[in-house]
Order: C-alpha cells, then sequence, then structure tokens
C-alpha cells in the first residue's frame, strides 16, 4: 500500500472514530437525560417531540400610537414566511422565544414611527391570541367526539350574525413597555 | 471489521441515496428561495438558531449578510443541490450544498432549522465522503463515456449513515419512554391536533380514537427500538427497510412534518444494498478507477463548466428574485386593530371570564374501570352494572388557573350526591369514582354525571345502572 493509501485509510479511522464516539457520547447523554447544552450537541441529539402543547397560540405585538389608536405592529406585511397546516402561522409562532419578538417589536416601531410622524407608536402589548387545541378539529370530528351541540367551535372566522361576535379564543399579554418619543423603549415588564 | 466499513462496494446504492437526498432538500431549498431576504439576510429578520445573547462564547451564530448576498447564497443552494442530485461534480456540489445549508439554517431555527435540517446535514457530509457521483450521474457519463461502468466505493461512509438512522430512531425512542403522557397516547394525541406540527384529516380522525393513540405510541417506540437490532439480521433487513418504509409514510400522512418523513425515506437507502438493486435494474460493470490524461481534461472542462454554470443562475437568481431586493426600502403596511378586538386583549380575555370552562377541559370520560395510570376511564361509559363503580376521568390543558371541581351525581330518583375539591394549576387530571354497590343509595335507573369547575357547567354524562 502506498504512503498516500495509508494516510487515506488512517484518517478515514480517525473520521471513522470520532464520528462513533461522538455519535455514542451524545446519545448515552440523552439516555440519561442530560443532554449538553451545547450547540454541537443538537447536532448529535435526537429529542424530538419532547414535549407538547395544548393551546394553539398566534402571537401579535399590538402599539398604542400617541392619539389612542391601536395597530398590528407583528405580524405586518414584510412577514411573509408561513407555515403551519392551514399556512397562517408567522415564526414568531413557531419560535416561543421571547428574544425575536422583542427584537422584531422595535424594529417594527422603528419602521413604523419612521412613516408615521405625527402619531407615533408610545406603549407596546406583546400579546397571544390562544385556544385549546380541540378547537382545531374539523367540525364533523368535534361533534362527533364531544356530542356538543354548539356550533360556533371553530376559532376563525366562524360566519357570525351582525351584532354577534363570534369567538371561541382568548388573549393574554406577554409583555408590554413603554416606547420613548425618539422610538426607543424602555424595559420590557412581564404583564402583572 | 475491517471487512465491515472498507469492503469496496457499488456506488450505485448511494446513488440512489444521493438523488433522494438531492431531490427532498432541492424541494425544500426552493420552498424557501423567495423568502430567503427575510429569512436569512441582515435587512429581514434572522432568528438564529444560537444567538450570541442566549450561547455566549460558542460562536454558532452566523453573520446576516446583506440582502442581495444572502439570494445569491441561496441560489448557489438550490444549483448545488441540482448539480448533486443529477452528479454533477458531485463531490463539490455537496461540500457546497452543506456549508451553504449550515450557514443559512443557522441563521433561523424558526422557520428553516429542524432536526431533519441536521439530518440532511449529516447526510450531505457523508456522501461527499463517497463516490456516489459514480453511478447514475453526469460525473460517471463523462468519465466512462458510453461504456456503463461504476467505480467502486469504500463501505464506511455508508455505514456510518446506517449508523445516523439507528441513532435517530434510538434518540427518539429514548425521548419518548421518558415522558409519562407518550405512555397513555396524550403526547400524541395533542401533536395531532397542533395546528403548527400536526395532522391533516386523517392525523385528526386518529387523535378522537383513544385505544388507536395508545397503540400507536407504543408501537413508534417498538419500531425504534427494534430496527436498530434487527436490520443487521440478513433475513429481516428487507421486512424492516419495509417496516420502515410504511411507519414514514404513515407519519406523512398523519402530521404536518415538513420533509422530515422524506428526509429518513431517503437516509433509510443506506441499508439498500447492490444485490436488491440487481434484481430491479440489472448489474452493472464495476472496475477500479483509472487515471489518465483524458480522464484529467474531462474534469477540469467539468469543473469549469460548472463554476460557469454556479455563477450564471446566482446571477440570474438575483435578478429575479423580487423579495426584499427591490422592496426592502419600500413602505411595510401594518394593520390597524378594530375597537373590539383591542379591548379583548386589553382585557386579556380567558376562557375564566368569559364563562366557557369547558376550555379549560380537553376530554371528560366515563367508565367502570379506570387505567394503570389513573388518567383514562376505560369500559362501557353509558351502562353499568351493580357492584362496579363509575369512574370519572376529565383531561385539563396545561394553561390553566387552580379550579374547584364539583362532580354532582344525579341518581334516578333525582336526588345528588356531590363530591367537591380544588384542583391545582400544575395538575392535568381530574377523576372521580362513585360505587354503585348499593341499591339503597344507588337504585337502578338512569343517571347523569356532572362536572363543573368554579360553579361553572363543564360537561355532563348519561347511563344507566342496571341490578
Amino acid at each position: 500500500m502506498s504512503r498516500f493509501h495509508r494516510l487515506r485509510q488512517f484518517t478515514a479511522i480517525l473520521f471513522i472514530g470520532s464520528y462513533l464516539l461522538l455519535t455514542g457520547f451524545f446519545l448515552v447523554r440523552h439516555a440519561v437525560g442530560d443532554s449538553l447544552g451545547h450547540p454541537l450537541g443538537y447536532f448529535w441529539t435526537w429529542d424530538m417531540f419532547p414535549n407538547y402543547p395544548t393551546e394553539s397560540a398566534r402571537r401579535w405585538a399590538v402599539g398604542e400610537t400617541a392619539s389612542g389608536a391601536y395597530v398590528k405592529l407583528l405580524p405586518n406585511s414584510a412577514h411573509r414566511f408561513h407555515w403551519g397546516v392551514h399556512g397562517d402561522a408567522t415564526r414568531f409562532d413557531i419560535d416561543r422565544r421571547q428574544l425575536f419578538f422583542r427584537q422584531a417589536t422595535v424594529h417594527a416601531i422603528e419602521r413604523h414611527n419612521a412613516t408615521t410622524l405625527d402619531d407615533p407608536i408610545r406603549f407596546v402589548y406583546l400579546a397571544e391570541k390562544y385556544w385549546p387545541e380541540k378547537l382545531n378539529l374539523p367540525d364533523e370530528l368535534y361533534h362527533g367526539f364531544y356530542h356538543d351541540e354548539v356550533t360556533e367551535k371553530v376559532y376563525w372566522a366562524s360566519p357570525a350574525e351582525e351584532g354577534e361576535v363570534s369567538r371561541r379564543f382568548y388573549w393574554r399579554i406577554l409583555e408590554e413597555v413603554d416606547v420613548e418619543t425618539d422610538g426607543r423603549v424602555i424595559a420590557w415588564e412581564p404583564s402583572p | 471489521m475491517r471487512a465491515f466499513f472498507f469492503a469496496p462496494e457499488s456506488p450505485r446504492p448511494l446513488a440512489l441515496l444521493r438523488i433522494a437526498t438531492g431531490l427532498v432538500f432541492l424541494y425544500d431549498a426552493i420552498v424557501r428561495w423567495p423568502f430567503a431576504v427575510e429569512l436569512y439576510s441582515a435587512a429581514g429578520l434572522p432568528m438564529p438558531v444560537f444567538p450570541p445573547e442566549l450561547f455566549p462564547g460558542t460562536h454558532f451564530a452566523p453573520l446576516p449578510l446583506a440582502a442581495g448576498w444572502t439570494v445569491a447564497l441561496h441560489t448557489l443552494l438550490v444549483f448545488a443541490l441540482v448539480s448533486a442530485t443529477v452528479g454533477w461534480r458531485t463531490r463539490t456540489s455537496l461540500c457546497v450544498a452543506f456549508a451553504i445549508s449550515l450557514w443559512l439554517g443557522l441563521l433561523d431555527q424558526a422557520g428553516t432549522f429542524k432536526k431533519y435540517s441536521v439530518i440532511g446535514l449529516h447526510l450531505m457530509l457523508l456522501l461527499s465522503l463517497t463516490r456516489c457521483g459514480g453511478a447514475w450521474s453526469i460525473d460517471a457519463l463523462l468519465i466512462s463515456g458510453s461504456r456503463q461502468i461504476t467505480r467502486l466505493s469504500l463501505a464506511w461512509p455508508r455505514r456510518l449513515i446506517q449508523v445516523l438512522v439507528i441513532a435517530v430512531y434510538l434518540g427518539g425512542a429514548m425521548t419518548k419512554i421518558r415522558l409519562p403522557d407518550f405512555a397513555n397516547g396524550d403526547l400524541l394525541m395533542f401533536s395531532l391536533l397542533d395546528d403548527q406540527w400536526g395532522g391533516g384529516y386523517v392525523g385528526h380522525w386518529l387523535s378522537t380514537r383513544p385505544q388507536l393513540l395508545i397503540l400507536a405510541s407504543i408501537g413508534t417506540v417498538l419500531f425504534e427500538i427494534a430496527f436498530p437490532l434487527l436490520i443487521w439480521n440478513p433475513r429481516l433487513r428487507r421486512p424492516m427497510l419495509v417496516l420502515a418504509v410504511a411507519f414514514h409514510l404513515m407519519l406523512a400522512t398523519t402530521m404536518h412534518l415538513g420533509i422530515f418523513s422524506f428526509v429518513m425515506l431517503a437516509a433509510l437507502l443506506a441499508f439498500v444494498e447492490e444485490r436488491d438493486l440487481s434484481r430491479l435494474v440489472g448489474n452493472s460493470q464495476s472496475a477500479l478507477p483509472k487515471s489518465d490524461g483524458s480522464v484529467a481534461r474531462t474534469s477540469a472542462l467539468s469543473a469549469a463548466g460548472w463554476a460557469v454554470a454556479a455563477a450564471l443562475l446566482t446571477t440570474a437568481g438575483v435578478t429575479l428574485h423580487n423579495d426584499g431586493i427591490r422592496t426592502q426600502h419600500g413602505r411595510t403596511v401594518f394593520d390597524p386593530i378594530d375597537e373590539q378586538t383591542s379591548v379583548d386583549i386589553l382585557a386579556s380575555i380567558t376562557p375564566a371570564q368569559e364563562g366557557r370552562y369547558d376550555d379549560y377541559f380537553h376530554r371528560v370520560e366515563l367508565g367502570n374501570r379506570l387505567s394503570s395510570d389513573g388518567t383514562r376511564a376505560l369500559g362501557s361509559a353509558s351502562s353499568f352494572r351493580r357492584g362496579m363503580t363509575v369512574h370519572a376521568c376529565a383531561r385539563l390543558i396545561q394553561n390553566h388557573p387552580p379550579l374547584q371541581i364539583e362532580w354532582t351525581l344525579i341518581r334516578s330518583d333525582g336526588r345528588e350526591v356531590k363530591f367537591a375539591y380544588q384542583l391545582a394549576a400544575n395538575v392535568s387530571h381530574a377523576t372521580v369514582g362513585f360505587a354503585l354497590t348499593d341499591s339503597d343509595q344507588t337504585p337502578a335507573g338512569e343517571y347523569r354525571l356532572i362536572l363543573r369547575a368554579d360553579g361553572f357547567e363543564v360537561a355532563t354524562r348519561g347511563f344507566i345502572l342496571r341490578e
């Protein structure tokens, strides 16, 4: 065997050993419930479906302007990527980390105030529209399972009689914040 | 061990794996291409998988580039995946696809980087170490001309892909068996109902069948443990592969998991061997790779052609892309919120405020016995005999407030028996049992059991008690 081939084989053995070692290491850590909190662990830990939600939710950032009007800062027309069974979930709904929700809200405030100088945003609520997952069932499956006589099951636009509110979802405010006149946000406060 | 990892083998199974992997991730890349600016560029809103704020000092957060460069990178990714699929400059294409997929993926966890992305990175990296371009590829045609010659490949990268598949199954099994709500079917049920990753109609139908959910949950874990063990048995290899394909097709039918099922179907091709393909597509001539002047010239021309094609397509992509590059300085539209909605938001309307306490409860079951973990009521829900106990079990959603639970049993003679207690917010089940042993206390006839939370009626169930 030539020197080049010996070197190639040695490199292959090194790679195989490293790959098997990493696989085994993270598998064992996962088995004992100690998944490493390092990014490298993400590439070797197979922990799909570690938990489950019992509610569905959609996140809004709601801005209150100086005149007392309310606008939906997030999601806005700049957020075109959608996901989900119905293709209506934004990335803020998928990624529940507050970090990006706040960053995107600050960005949206800047954009809004840049084009609406006479009525800037003065207060922001990070809100979540939510509903129990059972309401995601199609009508016929829902009625068959729950024997529910109530017909206004669906969370999204059920046709409503004039003057009636047809809704079966709820709201919670996650955080709120004051916005300075120059568009700068003060500290985010969890909703009481 | 040496033979297991270093035996020369036909690259045709790897070629199949290459084509499948390329096609799956090509679809994924094309779907996201229109949103490249929004997802990955500095002009959009990248959501890094490992932001420095949360993972200081780890350096796993690439810098987002300007919109134009991001689109160029994404277009190059599409080209690399196309060329990997057709086997043109295969190794280069796979390396380019791996690098760009990693760069862009790490910039967007919410919309892009999932576990199937990680599996894809493993596949691309390991395939780049093989001669998967040695069969059913442009590279093979250029080198061998019209003769059907395939260049042999060493087994070890394919073996490592097999190890990857086994690790995925074992990891999945370990995750599930540690969750108590997996064994009783609740994890699967709520996952199917989830409107982001859950099921379509078939998945929703399955979520209303409690016994099927439990069987499906247990069956999943059994498969994930059995496959790594049985796939190595020569007699069981094909049946296990068929089972695995059926499993992932069922997953694709019942859940909205993106390309995950198809990524796993591609990865399973690592267990397909040459003798399987020979049955289907016949044998091929194999030869050791040769090197001479003509091969070198062809290779150089091919490389140059690949580079030119990549540059042209990337330029075309940037020109065609109309998301953000032309409109990034355009006006963002913010919708006004109507008065009623703003009132509801500010009031933080809850089910309790609306009197819809039934929305804190996912299901209420009746039965003549409880499951071993006390989370399900089993047996007939409509008819009971003397001596039985009527068990009622309510499954609540996770985010519920503390509740005053009251079960009211209305006897056939109209008299009521109540049982009340306080349910803490972190408790997910409310149960009760009424013994039907005493004929004076519980005369035969029609009964109703009413569940109330904080005084509001949640559910009513009727049953008949027979002597």
